[in-house]
């Protein structure tokens, strides 16, 4: 349960403001997108405020064509060589077709004959002189032009193909609408180009396309605005700016945002998942300070009332013993029993040794405030393995000692001398005849490391996590108090046990100190 | 004023009518230039004449226009001029937002 508020808290908290961080994102990238196409509409007015004016301007060119306006300027000479270009253009229309076609020719008036004089086509009415036609057929003459000149402000053309002549004509009204088409086109393509947009389109009062520079194509800014002129009532023009840019920012927003959103996810998740793992680590040094808590209290207790027992205990302990030893020597039977008798006195006589040794283990655990005195460690693991070296080469285990013999630590001698002699006593009794215990020390900033390592079969993990447990024990004749003591022991030196057991290799256990000096 | 606007238009126009003709023909003549060499280049130079003569046709224009026009309205027809002129080949200076 824990553990899911640990990971639970932080990421709703991390949730919520991820959610937020997205939402005010999204909200931004809108803002930058409406700014950015505000942007847009403010240039397209410009640009429309701008092409309104040519547009009106040059009209009124046109409009004063034939009166002039009071006083002449370049752009008005332009616009009077338009006729040319108009000429021009219709000329490179019927040059392109290979046999006329009406749906391409914009006039009202054109009729087309054969070569022996015969109409092929007629379009409202052309007056053509006959000597004009048989100039045409005889091939004397290519092509025929009367442009607007006194009174005459009507325009005839005749162009001689090669199978066939077209002659048209365009009165001063159809003049004048290919003129203002023509000054349209022209403002429009030159402004289109000036102003680097991807076109401009003009639709008449019907709104059907009178000019159209460009399709409405996909990504354009469109501003479609009434273009309000007194030449051209009616009309519309729509202004496609390209929001190539302006996308390629909010694009740029966009990618820039999600990477860092990602960066966010990804950073966040680590944070909730560090948090997690050290509130368990902390859980679990809660749960071990707790347990180690909880032994010290069972070895107070266990303490006091040893303490209380001890000295009852060894008092008829004293008395059992040296009755039992009367008992071997003054009264044992003559007869054949007295071997048996013997052996009864001494297994009595080792029980109780047995329990004397327990009540001396009680007494010294529990000494907790014994006074530290600077001690050489070599020489207390030294004095164990003197004490146990007997043990041992009877059980043909070897027992080797590589301890720096500089190391001093501050401790309580005798008790310090009972932890060690509790894990080499356990390492003895762990390992198999020919085995062999390794007792090894380290010293690292500031603490000596006291390694001691057998060759025994090992312990299992869920065994090792229980072997400092008060009772536990996987020995037969085992109490269960030997590592637990030494473990308190330790602890009261203000160091700490760790054991290392892997099966059919062996166990370790690395005991730290704090080192008083290291000479 | 007027009668100087008239003369210079009907020479404006005189020209035009030229221009358009030997434009038509010059573009008649390319359909087959080799045996029309001679000719095709004639007409070009022809028409690079007729537009250097209505430019000096213009300067001499204004010339004779702003003998008549007062300081003033000579000012106002250069400030129209050369706006015109600006207008037709920077507008309005725009950044081109949106590209």
């Amino acid at each position: 349960m824990g553990d899911k508020k640990t990971f639970i808290f932080p990421s709703l908290l991390f949730a919520i403001l991820f959610l937020l961080i997205t939402v005010t994102g999204y909200f931004q990238i809108r803002i930058i997108h409406r700014n950015i196409e505000s942007l847009l509409g403010s240039e397209g007015e410009i640009i429309y405020n701008h092409i309104k004016r040519e547009i009106d301007l040059n009209l009124e060119y046109l409009n004063l064509l034939e009166k002039s306006p009071s006083i002449i300027t370049p752009n008005f000479l332009n616009i009077m060589a338009y006729d040319e270009t108009i000429i021009d253009n219709l000329y490179s229309l019927f040059r392109s077709m290979d046999t006329v076609d009406p749906a391409k020719i914009p006039l009202s008036n054109y009729t087309v004959i054969d070569r022996e004089g015969k109409k092929l086509i007629e379009k409202g009415s052309v007056e053509v002189p006959q000597a004009y036609i048989r100039k045409f057929q005889s091939g004397k003459e290519g092509t025929f032009l009367k442009i607007p000149s006194g009174n005459d402000n009507s325009l005839t053309m005749g162009i001689r193909m090669d199978r066939y002549v077209v002659f048209f004509s365009m009165d001063e009204k159809e003049l004048d609408a290919f003129r203002k088409k023509l000054t349209v086109r022209e403002i429009v393509e030159r402004e289109g180009k000036k102003f680097n947009i991807i076109g401009i389109n003009v639709h008449d009062a019907a709104g059907k396309p009178y000019i159209h520079s460009n399709e409405n194509e996909k990504g354009a800014f469109v501003i479609s605005k009434p273009l309000d002129s007194k030449y051209l009532p009616g009309f519309t023009i729509e202004i496609l700016i390209s929001k190539k840019l302006a996308e390629d920012t909010v694009k740029r927003t966009r990618v820039s945002f999600i990477l860092i959103l990602i960066l966010l996810g990804i950073s966040g998740s680590a944070s909730v998942y560090v948090i997690f793992l050290l509130e368990r680590r902390h859980a679990k040094r809660v749960r071990g300070f707790e347990k180690e808590l909880e032994m010290k209290e069972r070895l107070v207790s266990l303490g006091k009332l040893a303490s209380g027992m001890a000295h009852e205990i060894r008092n008829p302990l004293n008395a059992m013993s040296i009755s039992i030893q009367r008992l071997k020597r003054e009264f044992a039977p003559a007869d054949h029993k007295k071997d048996e008798y013997n052996q009864f006195l001494d297994i009595t006589r080792n029980e109780l040794a047995r329990i004397d040794r327990i009540v001396e283990e009680f007494l010294l655990s529990t000494k907790s405030n014994v006074p530290f005195v600077d001690e050489s460690i070599y020489n207390i693991i030294q004095e164990v393995v003197i004490i146990l070296g007997e043990k041992a080469a009877s059980k043909g285990v070897d027992i080797s000692v590589r301890v720096d013999k500089n190391i001093i630590i501050p401790s309580q001698r005798d008790r310090l001398k009972q932890a060690f002699y509790n894990i080499i006593l356990n390492g003895i009794e762990a390992v198999e005849k020919g085995g062999h215990i390794e007792v090894s020390s380290l010293v690292r900033d500031g603490w000596a490391e006291i390694s001691i390592t057998d060759t025994g079969a090992g312990i299992g993990e869920e065994e090792l996590q229980k072997i400092f447990d008060y009772y536990y024990t996987t020995k037969d004749k085992g109490i269960g108090l030997g590592l637990p003591i030494s473990y308190m022991i330790v602890k009261d030196h203000g160091g700490d046990i760790k054991a290392f057991s892997e099966r059919n290799k062996g166990t370790t256990f690395l005991i730290s100190l704090p080192v008083k000096q290291a000479r | 004023m007027e009668d100087v606007k008239k003369k210079y238009m009907n020479e404006w126009r005189a020209s035009g009518r030229d221009t358009a003709q030997k434009k038509l023909e010059l573009r008649e003549l390319s359909k087959n230039p080799n045996p029309n060499r001679e000719r095709i280049n004639k007409l070009q130079d022809q028409l690079l004449e007729i537009k250097a003569s209505r430019d000096n046709m213009y300067n001499q224009y204004k010339g004779e226009v702003s003998k008549v026009l007062s300081e003033q309205q000579r000012e106002r027809y250069d400030s129209f001029t050369n706006s015109e002129r600006r207008r037709m080949v920077h507008p309005l200076g725009l950044r081109g937002h949106g590209r």
